[in-house]
């Protein structure tokens, strides 16, 4: 079809001329040069630039950042694939089959080298972010996994494999176009990388950058570097026409580009060696400070603490709280600052709710905080006259969310008078009848606060809230105040069939409805709470199984119902999207739930923070089941926010569930599955892989086994050789096609002289394969004469007879002007066939070899 | 040619921007350098060009005089850079035409001029059309490696090549010839005997033969004088070439291949060229092929004329004019009305 389209503008320019030339009686015919354009040379010299493009940019980065590398193995494969992607414009039909074997070559090697080259690429980002770390003093930066360990394989791997996409990109802007702007942007950009932390390449690679750029820039700018694999070998210019123009530019020009290449890089090495003195002086960015250096800055500390999705957020999301707002937050962006400066004692291992944000009424993507009812978000604290346990816990406000207070559950006292308090409903008199022994824990000074600092800072005491197979009556709740919940907390969007229709499938998908059934059934309200306690494990066991955990799930699209898209498309979110969607699927069969945002503090955090007192006097009345507990101070960081639901239960109160399922190893999967690139973009996070995943992978990872070190070179090179040999096969094949091709065309068009011949050449080609004939170009006669002597004893006789009519009609249809009849070929075809087949086992006979 | 080159200009000077804005806000210092880079980078190439355009030989020829309508007509072009420098970008504007066929199309050609080499570029023709075929060059600019400056050299060129009708197969018809005075006084003049009787001496006119002009008596009378035979009253050939109509293409060839028949015969002509801007006649002895050519070469330069009066005005111009062969397109039309011109 290609072929057909070049025909068809060959076709379309000799129209035009011939129009021209009876319209003027004069046009200008192909221009004609005594030096045709050498396109193995202007390849050689594409391939050099392509070459020093990428090993500058590849070799510069490292360089920069010092990492170990083979400097002979990549450039060494860097210069043999420049080479390679060069010639791919050497012609038609390199350029097709080359492009064809170049993309099995690489995805071969790719999934051959997948470990290596993800490790590498994973060992390049850890470097890059360690350095930019310290360059902007970040509190954390994302770190990832890398499998195999000897950076100095993997990262050679690595850039050598980075540099043949480089030499592929750099063939189209350089061979393909000559453009200095797209070159430059795909060389410097990268280079911005060390460059933007003041790191600089080494001299050599910067040298090679720049030569390049001058050579493209100057030969860009002529018209003479054009020379494409569409034109013909012998086409040495190129016709543009124009209203009232016609443009003659010279293809190419192999000697001016040598000589400018040389001249490039002879001055670019001049050039930088007199101003190198500009890297060595304190010529950098480190301390300028400017509007659009800092945005700069504060996006790249974005993008290396919490990488590219971040960005795609539609509103900010840097941690914290989002008052009920949900969909706008592609991935999650923690700064890592400390949000609340938490004093307590740790009473157990499970995670301590610190509650701020309820949302009752969800609409718009977004759970509302709604106050029209007279208990709000009230939370009533169980009642217990003989609890074994009592806790204070000292809150600062460092930077989270201020409206709010951050008060664990089964808090009864806070020293804050302000509204939005938990203890609404239920007055301190009462308090402090009911907790008698837990108000002495006040009598102990309260920690020192820093007033510059702080937001706000309060102190509460709380009854430890841990989770139980079942709840005791709580005197607190009336049969108003349960009433009051069941007329706000069950409330789900009525207006979207398509999200009542998947809170339906979900509930029956998930067994909900016949668990549902026995709540609304039970008699009792223990009854009931067993019931709804199934129903909760039951969805969270659906939710893990069916739905996956990421900070970076990307955004709802904005037409779209945040739960519904969640539910029934996206299938992977983070707390918010669990919390929400729970709290409407409990809604829809009945459990009056609520949304709730606020701060987790998890066992790992107490176990990083600060032992401020051994002595937990004070702060802790009763028993404690964690004897060995002192007083920490934890800095609870916005990357503790979260979002969970609370669950009414009959009798007791509102239970906090966190309906989020843990990360799990999926990531890891779905990057084999994905394959390729999913591997070089994506950074496996650290707590995703696992001794068995690597031993799976990669048997003997330490190295010693032969396989294991020259592997990676010994199977593309293999893969290599079989995917040559089936070229050299599908080529062999598509020659045999041509000439069947041509025999048919012939035939068709009842040229049947040209058919004959047209077989007659290609038996000839076969005897000269095997035989010595008398000349390089002989003559009918002598090649029968060759024939008949050579199968002699294995000639069928009537064979033999007819030789002399078929070397007459062999000369008829070679120099004749009169066409052999379509009986004559049809014979004389299958005859030569026979003296073929005849020649093919007299040779073997003979033992014959080719020549 | 500034126009042309103000797209670079922008482009540079916006890639000059670019570096220099990212010097300042972001401090780099491989920016610096090519902020530096970009600056110096202008000069050099316009010093640069200069220098080498000083040594830059060049020319165009073409070695055929004349050639028949369906031929190539070749061109060469060659470019000589003794300098170590190449020149990347030499342009060449240039034009051609059939002087009957009027185009104003302008070719421009783009060569390297590739440092220590000579090369040569042949600009092949075809022609299907008889007239004169007129190559001209109108410029040839040397323009600097990064396309800021255009060096205009001076290089006016025309090159004129008469294509020449093809020769169509006929047989000579019966022409009639013009009326003489005495029958017996005709004779044939064969080519190169024009050594008859003279009839007398006149003084010279701008278009006689100088072969014709008595030296002799031109040298004692102090001015030219020019003999006069008695065959021209023999003269019973004129042929009236009419460049009317559209079929100026088959009256070229139909008048070539009669004068070459004519001549082959041994009958020498008169060829009456119109010259319609000063309604005037040119009359041309044919003696030869080579004069042959010279009155086609001549008829050429005479535009089209829309009227078909052209014998009219001949006639009324010159009363006694008679045996007038006119051709039109591929006809021929004899005046019967013989006579001595």
């Amino acid at each position: 079809m290609i072929a057909n389209l070049f025909q068809f503008q060959a076709k379309k320019e000799a129209r035009i001329r011939k129009e021209e030339l009876n319209q003027f009686g004069v046009v200008l015919g192909d221009i004609q040069t005594d030096v045709i354009p050498n396109r193995f040379f202007i390849c050689i010299i594409r391939g050099l630039l392509i070459f020093m493009a990428s090993l500058g940019t590849i070799g510069g980065i490292a360089s920069a950042f010092e990492l170990p590398f083979n400097f002979l193995l990549v450039s060494l494969s860097l210069l043999i694939f420049s080479m390679y992607v060069a010639f791919l414009y050497y012609n038609r039909i390199t350029f097709y089959i080359g492009y064809i074997l170049l993309f099995v070559i690489f995805t071969f090697s790719a999934f051959l080298l997948y470990w290596y080259i993800n490790s590498g690429y994973q060992a390049f980002w850890n470097c890059v972010f360690e350095q930019y770390s310290d360059y902007f003093h970040l509190s954390y930066y994302r770190e990832s996994t890398e499998f195999i360990t000897d950076r100095y394989i993997t990262l050679s791997v690595t850039m050598a494999f980075i540099g043949f996409l480089y030499c592929i990109l750099l063939n189209i802007t350089i061979s393909g176009y000559m453009n200095l702007t797209e070159t430059f942007l795909l060389t410097f950009l990268p280079l911005q990388i060390p460059l933007y932390i003041d790191r600089i390449p080494q001299l050599p690679y910067l040298i090679m950058l720049l030569s390049v750029y001058i050579a493209v820039l100057i030969l860009g700018r002529s018209t003479h570097f054009q020379l494409s694999y569409k034109q013909n070998k012998k086409q040495s210019f190129l016709c543009r026409r124009k209203k009232g123009e016609q443009q003659h530019s010279y293809l190419s020009s192999g000697i001016s580009m040598l000589t400018i290449s040389i001249y490039s890089v002879v001055f670019g090495t001049v050039f930088l060696l007199l101003t190198s003195v500009i890297f060595y002086s304190n010529f950098n960015g480190k301390y300028v400070s400017n509007v659009v250096k800092n945005t700069t800055d504060e996006y790249v500390k974005t993008y290396i603490q919490n990488g590219i999705f971040s960005f795609l957020n539609r509103y900010e999301a840097t941690g914290g709280l989002s008052r009920g707002k949900l969909g706008g937050v592609s991935s999650i962006t923690p700064d890592y600052e400390t949000d609340l400066t938490v004093t307590f004692v740790p009473y157990s291992s499970d995670s301590i709710y610190l509650r701020a944000y309820t949302g009752m009424l969800y609409e718009n993507n977004l759970f509302e905080h709604v106050y029209s009812d007279r208990y709000n978000d009230s939370y009533l604290p169980y009642v217990s006259q003989s609890s074994p346990l009592y806790g204070r816990m000292s809150v600062i406000n460092m930077g989270a969310d201020d409206v709010y207070n951050y008060y664990p559950y089964e808090t009864f006292y806070t020293s804050l008078d302000a509204p939005g308090s938990p203890i609404t409903g239920f007055t301190l008199d009462q308090a402090k009848d009911n907790y008698t022994e837990a108000f002495t824990l006040l009598s102990v000074p309260a920690t020192d606060i820093d007033s510059e600092e702080a937001l706000s800072s309060y102190e509460v005491l709380y009854l430890p809230y841990q989770e139980q197979m079942s709840y005791a009556h709580n005197s607190s709740i009336t049969q108003d105040y349960e009433d009051s919940v069941y007329a706000c907390y069950l409330q789900v969007p009525q207006n979207s069939s398509s999200l009542l229709d998947t809170l339906d499938t979900i509930c029956e998908d998930a067994g909900l409805l016949s668990l549902a059934e026995d709540a609304a059934n039970a008699k009792t309200d223990s009854e009931q709470q067993a019931a709804r306690l199934a129903i909760i494990s039951a969805l969270k066991r659906y939710f893990a199984v069916n739905y996956d955990y990421t900070m970076a799930p990307g955004t709802t699209p904005r037409d779209y119902d945040f739960v519904d898209y969640f539910l029934s498309v996206q299938k992977r979110g983070y707390c918010a999207h669990f919390a929400a969607s729970s709290a409407l699927i409990l809604r829809r069969i009945g459990i009056p739930t609520r949304y709730v945002e606020g701060y987790m503090i998890t066992m790992s955090d107490v176990l990083n923070a600060t032992v401020i007192d051994s002595n937990t006097d004070g702060w802790i009345a009763g028993k404690l089941t964690m004897p060995d507990s002192g007083l920490v101070e934890v800095d609870v960081t916005d990357a503790s926010a979260h979002a969970w639901i609370e669950v009414y239960l009959d009798g007791y109160g509102w239970i906090p569930v966190d309906m989020t399922p843990p990360s799990d190893d999926n990531v890891l999967a779905g990057n084999e599955l994905l394959g390729l690139l999913s591997g070089f973009f994506t950074t496996a996070p650290r707590n995703n892989v696992t001794e068995e995943n690597i031993e799976i992978v990669l048997p003997a990872q330490d190295g010693s086994s032969f396989s294991t070190t020259f592997g990676f070179i010994l199977r593309p090179l293999v893969t290599l050789f079989v995917c040559l040999i089936l070229l050299f096969l599908c080529i062999a094949l598509l020659v045999q096609c041509k000439k069947q091709h041509q025999v048919k065309v012939l035939l068709r068009n009842k040229n049947y002289s040209a058919a004959l011949v047209l077989e007659y050449r290609t038996m000839l080609l076969r005897l000269k394969r095997y035989m010595q004939l008398p000349y390089d170009h002989p003559a009918v006669s002598d090649v029968i004469a060759c024939l008949q002597s050579f199968i002699a004893p294995d000639l069928a006789p009537d064979l033999a007879s007819q030789l002399p009519s078929l070397e007459r009609i062999l000369q008829k249809a070679a120099f004749s002007n009169s066409q052999i009849s379509q009986a004559d070929y049809i014979n004389y075809s299958s005859l030569l066939h026979s003296l073929s087949r005849s020649f093919r086992a007299a040779s073997k006979n003979k033992g014959l070899s080719h020549k | 040619m500034i126009r042309k080159n103000l797209p670079f200009i922008i482009s540079y000077a916006l890639i000059l921007l670019c570096n220099l804005l990212g010097a300042i806000f972001y401090r780099q210092s491989f920016l610096a350098v090519l902020l530096l880079l970009c600056a110096i980078l202008p000069p050099i190439s316009i010093a640069l060009t200069k220098h080498a355009l000083l040594t830059l030989r060049y020319d165009a020829i073409c070695t055929i005089q004349n050639l028949e309508a369906g031929n190539n007509v070749l061109i060469t072009f060659h470019l000589n850079n003794p300098s170590f420098l190449p020149l990347l970008n030499c342009q060449i504007d240039f034009t051609f035409e059939n002087l009957y066929f009027p185009n104003k199309t302008l070719h421009t050609l783009s060569l390297p001029a590739e440092p220590k080499r000579e090369r040569f570029f042949k600009l092949p023709f075809q022609t299907s059309m008889a007239g004169m075929f007129v190559f001209t060059i109108h410029t040839l600019c040397i323009t600097d490696y990064l396309h800021i400056y255009t060096f205009s050299l001076p290089f006016n060129k025309e090159i004129k090549i008469p294509v020449l009708p093809k020769e169509l197969d006929l047989t000579l018809p019966a022409i009639p010839k013009a009326a003489a005075e005495d029958e017996e006084k005709i004779t044939n003049h064969q080519r190169g005997t024009l050594s008859s009787e003279i009839l007398q001496l006149r003084e010279y006119r701008p278009g006689d033969r100088l072969q014709h002009i008595h030296w002799k008596m031109s040298a004692k009378m102090d001015e030219l004088l020019v003999k006069e035979f008695d065959y021209s009253l023999d003269l019973h050939y004129l042929l009236l070439p009419e460049l009317t109509g559209d079929q100026v293409q088959e009256m070229f060839s139909v008048y070539y291949t009669l004068g070459r028949l004519l001549l082959k015969k041994g009958e020498i002509f008169k060829t009456a060229i119109y010259h319609p801007t000063d309604h005037t006649f040119t009359f041309l002895d044919i003696i030869d092929d080579e004069s042959l050519l010279q009155s086609l070469y001549q008829l050429y330069y005479e535009p089209i004329v829309n009227c078909s009066s052209i014998y009219e005005q001949l006639c009324f111009i010159y009363p006694i004019s008679a045996g007038v062969v006119r051709i039109c397109g591929d006809q021929l039309i004899f005046d019967k009305v013989g006579g001595a011109l």
